[in-house]
């Protein structure tokens, strides 16, 4: 069984079609690419994955479990976590507490708890803390030396880190990233190349959405192409840099059609 | 009975209308929600009260006042309040004029007394009009009411302020590459608001014979309630909003008891806000 | 370390230590019952800014009927103690229920509103208690309000004078402080401030934002009710007048400008603003002038308050469900 399989998928926004009939499935432990021109749809399925768009049709299975009917924070459970194509970070919580809320599902305590603070509270915290700074430690020195720094004070790029940060230290299954290296200079760019690799090392599948094509092919097992919502191509990274439609839907339709 | 009320009600519900029309005017212009605009109205009740009781003026230039005095305290409040803050979000302008709102309504308090003062009667009789009997003072809200929405509405849309301010309220950004001044068009626009809210208070205070203080309060949220109804973008819906609500305040009372009129407008706000935050008429927003 | 930050916590808690020596020592130093009241006032007070910031500040839900809520807890206490005989201990955990209960009730339908919407519900639910609490006069006895409410018994002496009040408010503050600091430095408020950061962001890592803001809803109505308890027993009368929608104004008054999101904020908000105006006679006279100039002024001029956490009030959470950056549609007549 796959570990996520979406199965003509479609999304209409008012009679605009945003995803027509997208099929494709991941296998645990691989990274895929997703690329398309802009307006592709490519957001929008990352939305749908999340349980922020409902799908108008097709079928979302994760490890078997439709995930059509869960909302968004019921699909963080199950062990899909995603970042955001224009950084989500909480502004004025710290790199840690960003760490912390990461860990929100791993961890069990309630209004009761937080009040009579058990010693398994303390545990708790201290066992959040520590997968934070192990998460952290995946990104060199870029954001350990800032753990008590607030998130509106980082660079641009470390925001973006962050983000990750965040997904990663849920421990899931799953891993959506949203252009992860918007913004960033090919140095940066390539670190992240080598984090996403460690990453797949975790043991954890990534859906990957990305313009660098740099990143996409020097990253992917394998590569998904959308175009207007459309699925036009899917296969290895060499089979995608020689296919003539996705050429066409990179170039633009004038090459098309001469 | 069952008519009279319904008159009653008519005419309240078109002074709630003027009041909710104000809220349309400002919300769909700049977007952004007043509180001071019940102590405006109040302001513009005293000033009409005042012309008639202590200078004994007639009632139409008590009006003219009543309406000049709340189109100039809007300017300033427009200055003060949502001119430094446009770009910071709905809160703090609201904020602002909850506090503008403590503020005028203390003053009040302050230099009048809480107690209610009088305004003299006018136009005590009554006339027949298909067999029933309505007091002229009622004829002449009504009528006065309706030529404000007409006028309003000729405004809005015949001359280039009008048309400037529906551009405004399209977009501002693109308003303001086109060459409209949006500053001019919001200080216009809620001082054109608030005179609509000064003539309300005015005409009110004519009809209880009473000005007082808090007056204020309850109307300015009536007003809202009535615009909340029409999808705070709707001037048709803010005029049947708070017609329906000056109706059913009436109905109440002849039906249930007295006591719970008030609790009408904002019993319809929180439905309303609840079930269709759009408002009746009004376009569906956007969400977040 | 900036003012917001100072949370008292397990390993600075000895810092608080001398404040609480001068407020245990402060009645014995001032022997004035006049300055005791308002003491015992400002206690009032600060149970209603801090619970009132769990919504409005934590969780950046902007909640305009607080006031709403105290009143409905005094009024619990009102009638339970002068109907049923049931000693403070018991009006007190019993009025919060019932403001937690109407809280819940409130929020479970509005919740889905944000920002300027969600204020003008909770203004219309602030209004809507009131008239109620006017107009049923069985429950309420109406615009007579309920007097003779039984002061507080400890040990089986009742209380008189403010001297025991103020160490009663004093030992509630504590406590209540005490429960939110908790609250705010676990799971839970961290799962509040991030809702209030960013709620997709919120609902990706996990959390169920929307049971998230009816607890945070539930908590700030329940220590509403507390406070209104305390109010019901101290005064020893009720009246619907005693919580309007000014009520509401100025514990929101209080809480913005000692500063949102923060535990020493709105303590420093309600101390300020329950003295200051008893500092003068003309200041007392015109006490809603001073409440607005000085809410005018900090937002025009430190929106983030004395102590509270800089950039709430205009936080994109805090915006409306209109979420477009320019007008919102054409008013055509």
């Amino acid at each position: 069984m796959s570990l996520l399989e979406i199965q003509s998928v479609s999304v209409s926004f008012g009679g605009l079609m945003a995803l027509k009939r997208v099929s494709f499935a991941l296998e645990e432990g691989e990274i895929v690419g997703l690329i398309g021109p802009n307006g592709a749809g490519k957001t929008t399925l990352f939305n749908c994955l999340s349980a922020f768009q409902p799908a108008s049709e097709g079928h979302l299975r994760y490890s078997g479990i439709a995930l059509e009917t869960l909302s968004p924070h019921q699909v963080a459970a199950l062990g899909v976590a995603r970042t955001f194509q224009t950084s989500r970070i909480f502004r004025r919580m710290t790199v840690l507490e960003h760490l912390l809320v990461g860990r929100h599902l791993h961890q069990r305590t309630g209004l009761w708890a937080a009040i009579a603070r058990p010693a398994w509270v303390a545990r708790e915290e201290a066992e959040a803390r520590e997968c934070g700074l192990r998460t952290l430690a995946l990104f060199e020195d870029r954001l350990l030396p800032r753990l008590h720094d607030f998130a509106d004070t980082l660079s641009y790029a470390n925001r973006r880190r962050l983000e990750i940060a965040r997904a990663l230290v849920a421990e899931p299954r799953l891993l959506l990233l949203d252009e992860p290296t918007a913004g960033m200079n090919p140095h940066e760019s390539a670190g992240i190349v080598q984090l996403i690799k460690k990453i797949r090392d975790l043991g954890i599948t990534v859906l990957l959405i990305e313009h660098d094509m740099k990143v996409i092919m020097g990253v992917s097992d394998r590569i998904v192409v959308l175009d207007h919502g459309e699925k036009i191509a899917e296969g290895l990274p060499e089979e995608i840099r020689r296919n003539e439609e996705v050429l066409r839907a990179y170039m633009g339709r004038r090459y098309g059609r001469a | 009975m069952l008519v009279p009320q319904l008159i009653n009600g008519l005419t309240q519900g078109s002074l709630y209308a003027l009041i909710a029309i104000g809220f349309v005017i400002i919300f769909g212009t700049m977007n952004l929600v007043t509180f001071a605009h019940g102590e405006v109205y109040m302001a513009g009740a005293f000033v009409g009260a005042f012309a008639m009781s202590l200078w004994h003026l007639p009632w139409f230039v008590a009006l003219v006042m009543g309406m000049a005095a709340a189109w100039v305290l809007g300017f300033l409040i427009e200055k003060v309040a949502f001119r430094p803050l446009r770009t910071a979000g709905h809160m703090p302008p609201l904020l602002i004029t909850i506090g503008l709102s403590i503020i005028l309504k203390d003053l009040a308090v302050v230099l009048f007394g809480a107690e209610n003062r009088p305004v003299p009667s006018i136009y005590e009789q009554t006339v027949r009009l298909a067999g029933v009997q309505v007091s002229v003072l009622q004829l002449v809200i009504l009528g006065l009411a309706g030529t404000l929405f007409l006028v309003l509405r000729l405004v809005i849309q015949g001359t280039k302020i009008g048309r400037a301010m529906r551009a405004t309220a399209q977009d501002h950004e693109a308003a303001s590459a086109m060459g409209v001044n949006v500053n001019r068009v919001f200080s216009i626009a809620f001082a054109l608001a608030s005179c609509l809210g000064g003539a309300a208070g005015v005409m009110i205070g004519i009809y209880y014979n009473a000005v007082y203080p808090t007056m204020g309060g309850t109307a300015g949220l009536k007003g809202f309630a009535a615009c909340i109804f029409g999808g705070l973008t709707s001037i048709p819906g803010a005029i049947l909003g708070g017609i329906i609500i000056g109706v059913v305040e009436n109905l109440t009372v002849q039906f249930l008891a007295s006591g719970y009129r008030d609790v009408v407008a904002f019993l319809v706000m929180v439905i309303v806000l609840v079930l269709r935050p759009q408002g009746l008429l009004g376009r569906k927003l956007k969400t977040v | 370390m900036p003012l917001y930050d100072f949370v008292p916590r397990r390993d600075n808690w000895y810092v608080w230590l001398p404040v609480l020596a001068a407020l245990l020592l402060f009645p014995l130093l001032v022997r004035s019952e006049y300055i005791l009241s308002i003491a015992v006032y400002a206690g009032i007070y600060i149970i209603l800014t801090s619970s009132l910031n769990i919504t409005n500040g934590y969780t950046g839900l902007f909640s305009f009927g607080h006031a709403a809520f105290y009143g409905i807890g005094a009024y619990t206490a009102a009638i339970l103690a002068t109907r049923l005989g049931l000693s403070f201990w018991l009006t007190l955990p019993l009025a919060g229920v019932v403001a937690g209960i109407f809280g819940a009730a409130i929020a479970l339908p509005t919740l889905r509103l944000t920002g300027i919407f969600l204020a003008l519900v909770t203004i219309g639910f602030q209004e809507i208690t009131f008239l109620v609490t006017l107009n049923w006069i069985g429950l309420t006895r109406g615009p007579m309000g309920i007097p003779a409410i039984p002061p507080p018994a400890i040990g089986g002496v009742a209380l008189s004078g403010n001297l025991g009040y103020y160490y009663l408010i004093l030992a509630l503050d504590v406590i209540v402080l005490g429960l939110l600091s908790r609250i705010v430095t676990s799971r839970v408020g961290r799962a509040f401030v991030a809702i209030r950061e960013d709620e997709l962001a919120a609902q990706s890592a996990g959390i169920p934002t929307f049971r998230m803001k009816i607890l945070s809803f539930v908590i700030a109505t329940f220590f509403a009710g507390i406070a209104g308890a305390f109010f019901a027993h101290h005064a020893r009368f009720v009246s619907a007048d005693s919580f309007r929608l000014d009520e509401t104004f100025a514990i929101l008054t209080m809480l913005i400008v000692g500063g949102m999101g923060s535990l020493v904020g709105p303590v420093l908000g309600a101390v300020l603003l329950v003295v200051l105006p008893e500092a003068s006679r003309f200041l007392a006279e015109y006490r809603g002038v001073v409440y607005g100039l000085i809410l005018i002024g900090v937002i025009l001029f430190r929106p983030e308050g004395l102590a509270g956490v800089p950039g709430i009030i205009q936080a994109r959470g805090a915006l409306s469900r209109v979420d477009k950056p320019s007008g919102a549609g054409e008013p055509v007549g």
